[in-house]
């Protein structure tokens, strides 16, 4: 089922310095779905999703998008591949040097060859898509944590890829600012129909959003299934992890 | 017996040297790559260019004009022994242009640039730009570092050449006031004992001095870990890196420029 | 309006380029040889002090530049010289090393030779050069000045026995003149007029004979100071040894201060002699002075003196003798006076001449002393003081002098010697003397045509 094997991730192996961090990381996400990896802080989550989108070489191990082996491409290739991701970063990652609209009109002006007025355009749709109109002139500075991280969707979505990584979209996040991004992200997957990998230690969001959820414990993957069979595990890290991330709301 | 030298905390040490220059080899190789890849952003090297050059313009102004002043002063006192006051033209001439220009423009852009560049890039670092950049399909070292290293060896030999021209202006005032040397013998001696050469072996040098502190300052930038912390760290280690190997580099290519630009003329 | 960056590095690199363009102009521009030159080689045994782009020059008018220094297999020193494809040097032109100033910049100088013969050509070589002295030369040469300077003295001291001249008929001349008119002057003080007519008769007689006798030595003599003064006029020894070489540097530095400051950097060092006799009215005695005056330039001299006094000043001494009687010692303090006659005093002074005014400091006959002058065309007052050593309560010593000239070179002089001598009355004395300037002593030798070689 090729639907279901879209990123196939293989024995991930990654140390460093001596720490053991992914130990045989086994994970398979499916093709237009919202994926989402929890654990606990610490467990690797970052460092799974950073090979995921080849900013970590593995020491073992392999990830393959849509049958391509991504740590075997060359930098260039690894390059062109990358144009089919968008990444919404922990800190959203904005450029600090640069307004709103350079922001988002970054990986246009970047990779396309549009007019100024047509990427115009697209920064205006994608911020309405995020539900910040008109905030093209206003620095990241100025901007509230969940402002900059909708920004920051804004611009991963800006070149329309096929694949959106969140890295922790919720966290640091008020419950209506977590519910918003929630939105946000089930109806991007709605909308456009993008495969979404996201990760995060917020259980009830991750329950509300998810079409898979997979738990990191000790850098390997020990329960992975629809949310309905993933409640039901019987790993006691997972009842555990479940038990203290519900009762926290 | 006691041992008196602790090995492996010196292989320690040495290794950690050995692979900050590798790595830092390997980063400089990167961006020489980069520089001749397309895309290229003239954008971007004109707005660091004007960050690095244009706006170095007053400090390398006024360090200039008194560095000229106060080296004109003192050779003067000197020179007046022997009754050479008429000497202190060539004197500052020759040592601005062979010397003390390159090194204090290029001095000044680590002090006003490279510093910015190591803590603007060390953010960059520690708040996942760099990543998000390569998420982007962009190559960090060809976006940030390429029009860094090519504005600084372009603009620090400019930097060094307004810095000869006030500071001769500088020595000029000075000797022509202060030490009552006439300005003809001032001049003539200044014209006839300055060659090309000389300009144009300081310039190389600032050339070179520009690759350096920006190479470096630019590592130093990427290898931010830890924060805000790291960012300071970052910044001063840049500085401190940057400015040492202006002065061991400018030995090496006083020897080198001393070699191969003293055809005829000395 | 704002300025877009590419705008801003755009007027920077112009402005840059600017002055790198007039820089470049400036300092490239070697003007003499901006036209072109042509090579030319000479070889020198000692090129010390001179460097790559030091001057060639032509009667002080600069054609080229020294382009590069070699070393010859026989070892010495080949120096290439890039000169101004306009210049031409016929073939037996003559190459020297040169220092300009006492302490300035070697260079080299070119004396043509006869224009008659075909120009020097690119590559080719001078026949004739020489090589300059360095400052340890220099030094020596100063040494042999002052044995030169010595050696005449000594001889002119000896004149007072010999014989007949040819060459100064007209100082014989003049000295007649000048006895003439201390005839007309005075009829108190025959008997002492006729005692310096007659030794000024014995003198210049001497004078004659012993020119004569002693041509070959003076001939020397004055060769070598031709030479020497020659050397000094051209100012040769180097700032490169003085610099480059930290000991004779630092022994130097002294020294060449003084002589720098005494030169003041001129070149041209004009010699004097004079001899002056004084009559003294109490001593009943002749008191003679002979004169060297070295100005390095018109208004700083230095003079140097010998001077025979027939009434010195007394000494004093302080003796401390202890005497022992039965065990007791007592120390007995005796003062002596002590008087030397015939003694010969020295002086040396550096002198410096302000409008009619001269202020003297030095030695002044075998003491520390100080002096001014003042002289209004033919009429002088000079004022000496010296010998100032107060131990015994002594009154310095002073000398106040009035003087006539009579003819360039003969005056009469008149005064008061030693006014505040306790000891003694007041010395009032009459006198005159002659003084020679270079040109004087040049044709007074007949050596004029040897000096201006």
């Amino acid at each position: 089922m090729a639907e279901n094997r879209y990123i196939d991730i293989l024995d991930l192996h990654k140390s460093f310095n001596g720490q053991k961090v992914l130990q045989g990381v086994n994970l398979q996400i499916p093709k237009g779905k919202i994926t989402v990896i929890i654990g606990p802080s610490g467990c690797g989550k970052t460092v799974l999703l950073r090979h995921v989108i080849g900013l970590m070489k593995p020491d073992r191990g392999r990830v393959t998008i849509d049958g391509v082996n991504l740590h075997a491409l060359t930098r260039l290739e690894l390059n062109k591949f990358r144009r089919h991701f968008g990444m919404l970063f922990q800190q959203a990652a904005l450029f600090d040097s640069m307004n709103v609209y350079e922001n988002v009109a970054f990986p246009l002006k970047e990779h396309t060859k549009l007019s100024e007025n047509q990427i115009q355009k697209i920064v205006a749709d994608k911020l309405i898509l995020v539900g910040l109109e008109g905030i093209q002139r206003k620095m990241p500075s100025e901007l509230s944590g969940g402002m900059k991280k909708r920004v920051g969707l804004a611009r991963a979505l800006a070149l329309e890829p096929d694949i959106i990584l969140y890295d922790e979209p919720t966290t640091g996040l008020d419950p209506i600012m977590t519910e918003a991004i929630d939105n946000l992200i089930t109806d991007m997957q709605r909308k456009l129909k993008v495969t979404s990998v996201v990760i995060s230690h917020d259980i009830p969001s991750a329950f509300r959003i998810s079409d898979q959820i997979a738990m990191v414990y000790e850098g390997k993957i020990v329960e992975v299934g629809a949310p309905e069979s993933f409640r039901k595990s019987s790993h006691p890290a997972v009842q555990e992890f479940l038990k203290k991330g519900e009762a926290r709301f | 017996m006691k041992k008196w030298v602790n090995w492996t905390i010196v292989w320690d040490i040495a290794q950690k040297i050995l692979i900050g220059l590798g790595k830092w080899c390997r980063f400089v190789w990167a961006t020489l790559q980069w520089t001749f890849r397309p895309p290229f952003r003239p954008k971007n090297f004109f707005k660091q260019m004007e960050f690095i050059g244009v706006q170095s313009i007053p400090i390398i102004l006024l360090t200039g004009l008194f560095t000229g002043m106060v080296f004109a002063l003192q050779t003067g006192k000197t020179f007046s022994l022997f009754k050479m006051q008429n000497l202190v033209g060539a004197t500052v001439g020759l040592a601005l242009t062979r010397e003390i220009a390159p090194v204090f423009a290029a001095l000044m852009v680590t002090a006003r640039a490279c510093s910015a560049m190591a803590a603007e890039i060390g953010t960059m670092k520690v708040t996942e730009q760099i990543d998000a950049l390569h998420t982007m399909a962009i190559d960090p070292i060809q976006y940030l570092v390429t029009p860094r290293v090519l504005g600084c060896i372009v603009m620090v030999p400019l930097l060094t050449m307004l810095f000869n021209f006030i500071g001769v202006i500088g020595a000029y005032i000075v000797g022509t006031t202060l030490l009552n040397i006439p300005s003809g013998p001032f001049l003539h001696h200044l014209y006839w004992y300055v060659d090309p050469q000389d300009v144009n072996g300081g310039l190389i040098k600032a050339a070179f001095f520009g690759f350096f502190i920006a190479a470096i300052s630019c590592y130093k930038g990427f290898a931010t870990e830890g924060g805000a912390e790291g960012v300071g760290r970052a910044t001063t280690g840049a500085v401190v890196a940057s400015s040492v190997t202006v002065l061991v580099v400018d030995y090496f290519l006083t020897t080198w420029i001393l070699e191969y630009f003293t055809d005829i003329y000395g | 309006m704002k300025l877009s960056n590419e705008v801003k590095v755009g007027l920077f690199a112009a402005a840059i380029i600017i002055i790198i363009t007039m820089v470049t102009i400036r300092v490239g521009d070697k003007s003499i040889i901006s036209g072109g030159d042509y090579d030319l080689m000479g070889i020198f045994t000692n090129a010390t002090g001179l460097y790559p782009k030091a001057a060639v020059e032509v009667a002080g008018v600069s054609i080229g530049v020294v382009k590069n220094i070699g070393l010859t297999a026989d070892g010495k020193a080949q120096v290439t010289m890039g000169v101004n494809r306009d210049v031409h040097l016929p073939q037996n032109s003559r190459c020297f090393l040169r220092t300009r100033g006492f302490l300035g910049e070697a260079f080299v100088e070119i004396i043509p030779g006869d224009s008659s013969l075909p120009p020097l050509k690119d590559g080719e070589f001078f026949t004739t050069t020489e090589s300059g002295g360095d400052i340890n030369g220099m030094v020596n040469q100063f040494n042999s000045i002052a044995d030169d300077v010595k050696e005449i003295t000594h001889t002119l001291k000896g004149w007072v026995n010999e014989k007949e001249g040819g060459a100064i008929a007209s100082t014989v001349n003049n000295l007649n003149d000048f006895v003439k008119v201390m005839r007309d002057l005075t009829t108190k003080n025959e008997q002492n007029l006729d005692r310096i007519v007659n030794n000024m008769a014995d003198l210049t007689h001497e004078i004659k004979s012993m020119v004569q006798n002693s041509k070959q030595d003076v001939e020397n003599s004055m060769d070598r100071i031709a030479s020497i003064t020659q050397k000094i006029d051209e100012g040769r020894g180097t700032i490169g040894k003085l610099v480059n070489d930290p000991e004779t540097a630092q022994k130097l530095n002294d020294a060449v201060d003084s002589l720098n400051e005494a030169l003041g950097g001129y070149k041209k060092m004009e010699l004097g002699f004079g001899f002056q006799t004084e009559y003294l009215n109490r001593s009943k005695d002749f008191k003679n002075y002979f004169n060297v005056s070295l100005s390095p330039t018109p208004d700083e001299s230095i003079l140097l003196g010998l001077v025979s006094d027939p009434s010195p000043d007394t000494k004093r001494e302080k003796r401390i003798t202890g005497v022992t009687v039965g065990g007791t010692t007592t120390t007995v303090t005796t003062e002596n006076e002590v008087l030397q006659r015939d003694s010969v005093l020295f002086s040396a002074q550096l002198a410096k001449k302000f409008y009619d005014f001269t202020i003297r400091g030095g030695i002044i006959e075998s003491k520390g002393g100080v002096g001014l002058d003042y002289l209004k065309g033919p009429v002088g007052v000079s004022f000496s003081a010296f010998d100032f050593e107060n131990k015994f309560n002594e009154k310095p010593h002073l000398k106040l002098t009035g003087s006539v000239n009579v003819t360039q070179n003969l005056y009469l002089v008149g005064g008061a010697d030693d006014p505040l001598n306790p000891a003694q009355k007041t010395d009032y004395f009459v006198g005159g003397g002659f003084r020679l300037v270079d040109d004087d002593i040049k044709s007074l030798l007949g050596l004029s045509s040897m000096v201006k070689k």
